[in-house]
């Protein structure tokens, strides 16, 4: 049985413009995705981790390496409208900014029903019922799909963002930083909000983030990225219990946490 | 009993309303806060709490519309009631402020050099010995190539290194009081780390009080003397950090502690704190907090509890004797 | 806080009140000035006192009286009828500029910074070549080509503007589809056109319309120049670049009015029309 997401060798050169260097922003990176598994992508700025998702999901193409999904390995080209609806049903993404996730212009209830367009299980007459279930099943109320999203708080707006993606019922789902820019109890909320999801269903997450506390709370095994390259691999349990990379050290030490003193990281410099 | 530092009695800060006619909405609520010479005191807030313009109204920093009433003293006078000339010299001399965004807060022209120089050229030092000085403050803030950075421009630097050369340029003055709006948020976490470790050292070595705003409680109580919690526009809590960290006194404080995710335990599910922050003009009458409370009773909503001095803390909650001790800090309860 | 977004009627009170917000105190002032100015010149053959047209040699060169407010001409037409009149063609041949620039200059905007790659490279070298040359030069190869009128003239100025709206848009289209919304629905995979016209052209709307506003400005003087010039609207029709000329010669036998009202209404008009672009192009930076 194929698993749900093959990576292999996955290698990303962005061309250097004006006199500068190509930079290399993903080198030789391959990892496993099976049903219902959670796995985090963690590093800090410049790690690739962010370029990762976004070829996971078409907005870049992989200079070399493969993507495969269910057994199909993926074209190397941008992908066509059609193959891009192909893979809506496969990969879906929550992003960091909730206040830009949105058409500042379109009404929420729309949004949702414009995604749920892609979810052939939905008829047309049942839309705006399951774009209102969905609305729910995200923590927000029916009410809520008559408004402009600027009407909404920060957390809201990226549970719509949310409901947006599972509307489809993509296999997988990636969270690029989806919590980061959320105040600290709204982001607990949402945690939990996402742990019930893939409690109901065998959808695959890809998290991508900066903060280990996060990693460790919501995946089950994670890849640590430094400077484009997976530097470590494994269950988030033991690479974060017992870390064999200086750089994962450096990064479990950083995290603020009662006890937790500041220090400067002589190994790094 | 010494002068304080810095006393901020009763602020209260109003925007303007939403409607033409309406009422002037309140950010911030009549808040006390102290600082003591050398010391560091951390200002912790979720969203609408107000612990920005709380900073800024230290350095009387209003965008057009913003008003404020109460006293703020700096060194026994009034900040809120100084002349324009007077609070430049303050700004100038006595409290330096570092942002959240260095890139946004530098002019992307001129040189780092420049930039570090400027103020100390203004009040007639040399070029030569405003260089020597400003590679004096990038060795203090760990860049030992001082040289090298002053002639270098700011796209050339990465965000810590830029915050590092904010800090140096902050030092330069001789501030008395440091304010830090969430000066790391936007950096790395690796990056946070050295630059909090620079900070605690510089601080430490010229005696420097810092009033450090962040939304990072952990960082806050493990980088700061003194934590102090704002919710709604309102102080809710201020304790000495250690103790904050081990028995918080308010309930929101405990949901805040217990609520993070932790990086070495799982849990089935967060503890969370229900709903969302509100600012002060949003607040409902009684407690601020009381909507999202767990141990709420019926006299909560009654009346806005005072905020009572317990030993060297201060608590705003109706029933602090009763929960005393109890509240948790960590996952697993009070004694975890 | 959750306000609800309100979708409420189009009262006079409210219309009023959005316009001051959005275009302050002095760009309300040159809205209605602008309104004013074009209603006068629809409703020309309702609300004008005498026919343009219609010589009166012995009024002629007549200052301003009861009969003729703004005075008479040298064939003795009346002033202020013209003017109205005149405004059909001096503000209907800009407005299609702009309106047929606006549109081409999208599309190649859109279509550029969509497809990227080639496409981008060969539109937007198009769009510097095009812009190297002055307005004006087009309008008088336009002519040189087509023979004297308006329509040349519009033709011709359609193509020095469609760059301008071109580079504008393009950077705005680049700029908004970096943001995750767009992203969100591409991923969707919704085909090109359809983001385009129901995502990026909603969004930009704002802007697209600033600009217009602002450029129709500049399309007015570059009307009239040429009209100035012999080249453009041909007499008998009334015109203000026209008037502008005609006048001089009146000046010159002592008689200014001509000149002066023709010259006012064209910078009470392009002044009123740059306020409102600018205030309408504020609105949409300071997002």
């Amino acid at each position: 049985m194929p698993e749900l997401l093959e990576v292999r060798d996955l290698r990303k050169v962005f061309r250097g413009r004006g006199g500068h260097a190509d930079v290399v922003a993903v080198e030789g990176a391959s990892f496993n995705l099976a049903a219902g598994e959670s796995l985090a992508i963690v590093g800090e700025s410049g790690s690739g981790k962010s370029t990762i998702a976004r070829m996971l999901v078409g907005l870049e193409t992989p200079t070399a390496g493969s993507i495969s999904v269910l057994g199909r390995t993926r074209g190397a080209k941008s992908p066509r409208t059609r193959e891009r609806r192909v893979r809506a049903r496969e990969v879906q993404i929550v992003f960091q900014d909730p206040y830009s996730s949105l058409d500042r212009l379109e009404l929420v209830g729309h949004v949702i029903e414009s995604a749920l367009r892609l979810n052939p299980a939905v008829s047309r007459a049942s839309r705006r019922q399951r774009a209102l279930e969905l609305l729910e099943a995200v923590g927000l109320q029916a009410r809520h799909a008559g408004v402009l999203p600027r009407a909404l708080s920060g957390g809201q707006q990226q549970r719509v963002a949310i409901a947006r993606a599972i509307a489809v019922e993509p296999r997988i789902l990636i969270f690029d930083e989806a919590v980061s820019a959320l105040d600290v109890s709204i982001q607990a909320q949402i945690l939990n909000l996402l742990a019930d999801i893939r409690e109901r269903s065998d959808i695959a997450y890809v998290v991508i983030s900066h903060d280990l506390a996060v990693v460790n709370q919501i995946s089950d095994r994670c890849l640590v990225m430094e400077s484009g390259r997976v530097i470590e691999q494994g269950r988030t349990r033991n690479v974060l219990a017992s870390p064999s990379e200086p750089y994962t050290r450096a990064l479990r030490d950083a995290v603020p946490r009662p006890g937790w003193q500041p220090a400067r990281s002589p190994s790094l410099d | 009993m010494t002068l304080r530092l810095l006393s901020i009695h009763t602020l209260t800060i109003t925007v303007p309303a939403t409607e033409p006619k309406g009422p002037r909405r309140t950010v911030v609520d009549r808040v006390d806060l102290h600082v003591e010479r050398g010391e560091s005191l951390g200002l912790v807030g979720e969203s609408g709490s107000g612990k920005s313009m709380t900073a800024r109204a230290v350095l009387g920093l209003f965008a057009p519309g913003v008003e404020a009433t109460g006293r703020i003293e700096f060194d026994g006078v009034d900040v809120l009631a100084m002349r324009q000339p007077e609070l430049q010299r303050v700004r100038a001399s006595r409290i330096a402020m570092v942002f959240q965004d260095p890139r946004a807060h530098i002019n992307p022209v001129r040189s780092v050099g420049d930039f570090m120089t400027e103020g100390m050229r203004d009040s007639g030092v040399s070029r030569v010995e405003a260089g020597r000085r400003a590679i004096a403050l990038l060795a203090e803030v760990g860049i030992d190539d001082g040289e090298r950075r002053l002639a270098q421009f700011p796209h050339e630097l990465s965000g810590g290194l830029l915050q590092r050369v904010m800090i140096a340029a902050a030092l330069a003055m001789q501030p008395d009081l440091l304010l830090a709006d969430e000066p790391t948020t936007a950096l790395d976490v690796t990056t946070q780390s050295e630059v909090m470790t620079i900070l605690a050292e510089v601080r430490r070595e010229r005696g420097l009080a810092m009033l450090f705003i962040t939304h990072d409680l952990e960082l806050a109580a493990a980088t700061c003397d003194r934590t102090a919690v704002m919710y709604a526009g309102r102080i809710m809590e201020v304790q000495r950090s250690t103790s904050l960290q081990q028995a918080p006194l308010h309930p929101y404080t405990s949901g805040l502690l217990v609520s993070r995710p932790d990086i070495d335990l799982v849990q089935r599910r967060l503890q969370v704190i229900p709903g969302r922050s509100v600012a002060a003009f949003e607040a409902p009458s009684g407690c601020a907090f009381e909507p999202r409370c767990s141990y709420a009773q019926a006299d909560c909503r009654a009346g806005e509890p005072e905020l009572v001095l317990l030993g060297s803390a201060e608590v705003r909650c109706g029933r602090v004797d009763e929960l005393r001790g109890t509240l948790p800090h960590a996952v697993g309860g009070p004694d975890a | 806080m959750t306000a609800v977004a309100e979708a409420g009627a189009p009262t006079g009170r409210n219309v009023a009140s959005r316009a001051l917000t959005v275009l302050g105190v002095g760009g309300t002032v040159a809205l209605v000035i602008l309104v004013v100015m074009l209603l006068s010149a629809v409703l020309a053959p309702w609300l004008a006192p005498y026919d343009p047209n219609y010589p009166d040699l012995m009024a002629s060169l007549q200052g301003p009286s009861a009969a003729h407010p703004l005075g008479t001409d040298a064939l003795g037409r009346d002033l202020l009828s013209r003017l109205m009149f005149g405004g059909r063609t001096t503000l209907l041949g800009p407005l299609l500029v702009i309106v047929v620039s606006t549109f081409v200059g999208c599309c190649l905007a859109f279509t550029a910074s969509w497809r990227g790659g080639l496409t981008d490279a060969v539109i937007s070298r198009l769009i510097e070549v095009l812009f190297s040359i002055p307005s004006i030069v087009f309008a008088l190869v336009a002519v040189a080509v087509l023979g004297v009128g308006l329509l040349p003239v519009v033709a011709g100025l359609i193509i020095a503007y469609t760059p301008y709206v071109a580079r504008v848009m393009r950077g705005a289209a680049l700029r908004e589809r970096r943001l995750p919304y767009i992203s969100a629905v591409w991923i969707q995979g919704r085909s090109g056109i359809s983001i385009t016209a129901r995502q990026l052209v909603p969004n930009l709307r704002p802007l697209i319309v600033a600009q217009a506003v602002s450029a129709l400005g500049f399309a007015v003087v570059d009307v009239a120049a040429v009209s100035f010039l012999g080249l453009g609207v041909q007499p008998p029709t009334p015109d203000w670049g026209l008037m502008v000329k005609s006048g001089l010669d009146s000046a010159l036998r002592g008689q200014p009015t001509e000149v002066i009202v023709a010259s006012l209404a064209i910078v009470l008009f392009v002044g009123a029309v740059t306020v409102v672009g600018d205030r309408l192009g504020r609105g949409v930076t300071g997002r």
